[in-house]
């Protein structure tokens, strides 16, 4: 009986606490004014005091496919440090006030408590490593929200903001592995992917690239492999009796390394395109199997030089908060640029619709040179008016970037042009 | 020919990756009784230790290697058999491997947790060079990680043999996991063969955990699990007892593996669909037709009988005024709890608690097959997959109302569930539960990505109904359908347990043989357990589907059916309050740990394997035993009081005696 009684009265705790994170939500949605005295306004939207704007992520910090996303939030944070040491926006400081773990596949529920229980204006970041599901109610809700776009939910969606693209289109026919094929003197592909779905589809977008734009041939194209897979000898095998010079993978860093290991052993000489390979500590431990190897990114590397002014900041303050630079950290930090863009061009009487229309209204928006022009116009769409690479060559476990100019990092096509052109523009 | 003869001997060193997690399975079953789900757990334990010590604070390979092998893994052993395992000896197959599932999802959360956030990068493994390239034949290559694994599967294999052919130790840690009573009455001392049993299974799969680790470009437990249920095959062709055997299995499915990546056209459609699932074929036609594994009992103690047997429900054994209490005071706590949640709850906790109801309909299947049925099936998930995908599919594509598609997804998933049931019913004990497992697999692997079954890259929409004035789209209107869906299945469970398939499970449960002597089917009332509990679970699907809005496959991943069966019998199986309780616990308890005690949601992955663990000591689930023992509170307190009563009130029986107290005034059949 006392059991039951101790779990009565935990429930109804429980219940409690719910119901009065209900009406705090109320209360901290009200009219607010903003500090700074003559500039004072009103703003009545749901997480913004008169002092803090709130903002909320998710991503997926612990989960079983090892997806080390969590230092997206270090990056939104470092951001809102550098914006609240130069006094805030409209006398509020932007606060990350909830970090929350979306465990693989739990985004959904997060968001929601994001909306419900933190009670935020915006969200960001968002780097999740299955699908999006928590694209849904920020959808309904109309929240702006930012963060690193690897799933397919966020295409369509007006008030979504992916710091690499606005929409992915996994299968469709793209430019970018052409023209490095083209610039690499690559004659003959081979393509693997696992039997997943969004695998598969992305070495179908492969095939139909090289179809559009045959600056080589697909010698080779599995897309047979299970998840977890080391042997790929008969794989390799293959590829080398096909004369296979250029190797894509749409697997994760195990796969592309085991591969690495087995064309060394069969005596293949191929480039690989590594699409998850920007990783340091990955390519450091591994240097002699990725030697020659290419990467190819949506932001500016840290090897740029000269670094654009966003990431001479972004170098800045997290290394001020003592924060690891990555990727993902990145990503963190180009959500943070857009949220706080989006305010800039709202005005002092933001709102949330005011963000998104916003945002939705820049042609060519940057993040002070740490992503390619921008045109959030069209971004939300599958088609886009060109797309930019920035490339990186792993010389003896670093990354050097190649085919970029001073200031220009990016290597820049049309977007599903007839013919490849004869030349890229560096942007 | 010379193509053949190069896929088989490219596929020997890929064998005995498999063979080597397959012989220490079969090790494992061998000297413990344990089907060992949890062998990837351990592995991973051991490959995170390796690299702690190996890449962290820099020690050679010799010694980080004897530190894992030799000492860490066999004090893991020692722990889980003091721990955990010495109280399961004698006690079923289905109680070790529920407890092996409890590890299996709480370790590998232990481990991430000490590991810390960060990808574990650059592990060596144990051979001098792992770049080393040696040549065979010619054409053929191994790098030092593959020499590695082929010589210490080899000489595993060999050491097993010898230690179970020739030493007196081999023949005593066999005869503990049979009779612990009966060996010690031949004057063995049991907890020591036991331990002993536990510390070579667990160095075997610290072994491998070290072996395998420089696969894997960062240390994943992922990676462990995966080659785990591919290894099953293989212990399984060993019929789990037979240690060459096992190693012959694991090199035959290599070489499958690679014959099917040689000839089958790599970009088909049959290859993408067949080769990542071919160890799950394998396995089910294995359990299905390997006369090794068909009509196969498992042993069990002879002395068991003189077992008392389990306890019944509490609720079958309290007064009645105590069962009218306990329902009036249920009734008024559910319906200030909906008034709660309608009108006070904010839209988080609507959701989350929307999610309970639709858990608690999906694990209520549990109740049947686990609780009513006795069986473990690790594809109740699939089921519930089953049920989601058709009700969005429908739905969607093709257009039908929802609730129709629904109920469809439901009828589906019983049929399916019949479907299979009809062969695996052959199979009793671990042996259906890894046909389950296989098929959940191959659901997974075959069917899912199929666009028009699990929707490919593009998730389905699900829409949500309109009854009558009710729209389903208002998250009350659909938390008071989630209820309604629940308070009916609740009925049909209960319903079905009070009639003749449930007592007829009842006696089934209790001896199978006792059962058909007296003219009952076994294999009907088995059938129609496994139909309705996949009907629930597809109905509970459609649930979740509805509710998200979409028909997503990462809410159905097989891993899932582990954590599923995990909570359902750490609260309590084989009632229907044990499952709401299971779908208020999956759902709450991550939330009530992230955000209000402020420590990592995965704990309460830990607490439900932890308390998976107390299975065999508490086989009605932990929840359950705490309600007999409030019970037993509660009825004394009552006894007090009827005493007092008693000795205060006037004799008015004329014989001068109180009705005694410790009766209760009336049991319930």
């Amino acid at each position: 009986m006392r059991v039951r009684l101790i779990a009565v009265l935990a429930v109804l705790t429980l219940v409690a606490m719910a119901c009065s994170n209900a009406s705090d939500t109320k209360k901290s949605g009200s009219t607010s004014t903003t500090g700074g005295g003559a500039s004072s306004s009103t703003v009545d939207q749901p997480g913004v005091t008169k002092d803090t704007i709130r903002v909320g992520g998710v991503a997926s910090k612990t989960n079983l496919l090892n997806g080390p996303y969590a230092s997206s939030f270090d990056g939104v944070n470092a951001y809102f440090d550098m914006v609240n040491s130069q006094g805030g926006i409209y006398g509020r400081k932007l606060q990350l006030v909830s970090e929350r773990d979306d465990q693989m596949g739990q985004n959904q529920q997060q968001v929601e408590a994001l909306l419900a229980q933190d009670n935020v204006f915006a969200v960001a970041p968002i780097a999740t490593i299955l699908a999006f599901s928590g694209a849904k109610p920020l959808v309904d809700q109309n929240v702006p929200a930012f963060g690193w776009n690897i799933n397919d939910e966020w295409t369509g969606a007006k008030n979504l903001f992916g710091s690499n693209a606005g929409a992915l289109c996994n299968g469709c026919v793209s430019t970018t592995l052409p023209f490095l094929a083209k610039r690499l003197g690559k004659k003959k592909i081979g393509v693997l992917a696992y039997n997943v779905s969004n695998s598969a589809q992305c070495a179908d977008g492969v095939k139909k690239s090289f179809d559009a734009y045959p600056t080589a041939t697909v010698g080779f194209l599995s897309k047979s492999l299970s998840f977890g897979v080391t042997d790929f000898s008969v794989e390799v095998g293959k590829m080398k009796d096909a004369g296979v010079d250029f190797v894509t993978t749409c697997m994760d860093t195990t796969a592309t390394l085991n591969l690495a290991k087995e064309m060394r052993k069969q005596g293949m000489k191929a480039t690989q395109y590594l699409p998850n390979g920007y990783d340091a500590g990955l390519i450091s431990a591994n240097k002699d199997f990725f030697q020659g190897d290419y990467v190819g990114l949506q932001f500016a590397p840290f090897q740029s030089q000269p670094p654009p002014p966003g990431l001479v900041q972004f170098n800045k303050w997290m290394d001020k908060k003592g924060y690891t630079k990555n990727e993902t950290a990145m990503h963190g930090w180009i959500s943070a640029a857009q949220l706080y863009t989006g305010l800039k061009l709202a005005g002092p009487q933001f709102t949330r619709q005011k963000v998104i229309d916003a945002l939705n209204k820049l042609t060519d928006y940057t993040a002070d040179g740490l992503i390619s022009p921008r045109n959030w116009t069209k971004e939300h769409n599958i088609t886009h008016d060109q797309a930019c690479t920035a490339w990186l060559k792993v010389e003896n476990g670093k990354f050097v970037p190649v085919f970029a100019v001073p200031n220009k990092p990016f290597v820049c096509l049309p977007d599903q042009p007839k013919t490849l052109p004869a030349k890229a523009t560096n942007v | 020919m010379q193509e053949l003869i190069r896929y088989v001997i490219l596929g020997i060193p890929v064998g005995c990756v498999f063979a080597l997690v397959a012989v220490s399975l079969v090790l494992t079953y061998k000297t413990s009784g344990v089907f060992n789900l949890a062998f990837g757990a351990q592995a991973f334990l051991a490959a995170a230790v390796y690299y702690d010590v190996h890449v962290r604070h820099g020690w050679p390979i010799i010694p980080a290697f004897v530190f894992v092998v030799f000492v860490i893994s066999p004090l893991l052993g020692f722990v889980l058999d003091r721990g955990v395992f010495r109280y399961l000896r004698g006690v079923s197959p289905i109680a070790k491997l529920v407890s092996a599932l409890g590890l299996a999802v709480a370790l590998p959360q232990i481990i991430q947790i000490w590991l810390g956030p960060g990808q574990a990068f650059g592990i060596t493994g144990i051979w001098w060079d792992d770049n080393a390239l040696y040549r065979f034949f010619g054409d053929y290559t191994l790098d030092g990680r593959q020499m590695a694994i082929l010589v210490s599967t080899v000489v595993a294999v060999l050491a097993l043999v010898a230690l179970f052919r020739w030493t007196a130790i081999g023949l005593q840690m066999r005869a503990v996991v049979e009779s612990p009573r009966l060996t010690e009455l031949a004057g063995v001392n049991a907890d020591r063969s036991s331990s002993a049993a536990w510390m070579l299974s667990s160095a075997m799969a610290g072994l491998a955990g070290v072996l395998l680790a420089p696969f894997s470009a960062s240390l994943n437990v992922g990676d462990f699990t995966t080659l785990l249920v591919s290894a099953i095959a293989a212990a399984a062709f060993a019929r789990l007892t037979n240690i060459p055997m096992a190693l012959l299995g694991g090199i035959l499915l290599g070489i499958a593996q690679q014959l099917l990546a040689g000839y089958l056209p790599p970009a088909s459609l049959i290859a993408k669909d067949l080769k990542p699932s071919m160890p799950f074929v394998v396995l089910f036609l294995l359990l299905l037709f390997w006369p090794g594994l068909r009509n196969r009992r498992e042993v069990t103690d002879p002395l068991s009988g003189a077992d008392p047997p389990p306890p019944s429900l509490a609720s079958a054994s309290r007064s009645a005024m105590l069962t009218r209490s306990t329902h009036i005071f249920g009734v008024v706590f559910v319906a200030f709890m909906v008034y709660v949640i309608l009108f006070r709850a904010d839209a988080f906790w609507l959701s989350l608690l929307t999610g309970t109801l639709v858990y608690s309909v999906i694990f209520l299947s549990i109740t049947v097959i686990t609780g009513m049925g006795g069986q473990i099936s690790l594809c109740q998930v699939t089921f519930a997959a089953i049920g989601g995908f058709t009700t969005a599919q429908l739905a969607t594509a093709v257009g039908l109302n929802v609730l129709v598609g629904m109920l469809a997804g439901a009828v589906l998933a019983a049929a399916v569930g019949a479907l299979l049931a009809i062969p695996v019913l052959r199979l009793a004990g671990i042996y259906l539960s890894l046909a389950t497992l296989a098929f959940a697999l191959m659901f997974e692997n075959v069917l899912v990505p199929v666009g028009w079954i699990g929707g490919g890259i593009k998730r389905v929409n699900v829409p949500r109904p309109i009854i009558g004035p009710f729209d389903l789209s208002n998250n009350k209107s659909f938390f008071v359908f989630c209820l309604i869906v629940l308070v009916l299945v609740s009925m049909l469970v209960i319903f079905v347990r009070r009639g003749t398939t449930g007592h007829y499970l009842d006696a089934l449960r209790g001896s199978e043989t006792a059962a058909q002597s007296i003219g009952i089917n076994p294999a009907k009332a088995k059938i129609v357990a496994f139909a309705l509990s996949a009907g629930i679970a597809g109905l509970g699907g459609g649930l979740l589907s509805m509710k998200n809005g979409i028909a997503n496959p990462d809410d159905f991943r097989f891993e899932l059916g582990f954590v599923f069966v995990v909570v359902v019998v750490s609260t309590a199986a084989r009632t229907v309050e044990g499952a709401i309780n299971a779908g208020a616990a999956f759902t709450i308890l991550p939330v009530i740990l992230s955000d209000w005690l402020g420590v990592s949601s995965t704990w309460a992955f830990i607490l439900f394997g932890l308390g998976a663990i107390q299975y065999a000591r508490h086989p009605e689930g932990t929840l359950e035993a705490g309600k007999r023992q409030s019970l037993a509170f509660f009825q004394r307190q009552y006894d007090r009081l009827a005493a007092r009563r008693a000795r205060s009130a006037p004799d008015q029986s004329g014989d001068g005696q109180s009705p005694s107290p410790s009766q209760p005034l009336a049991v319930k059949s």
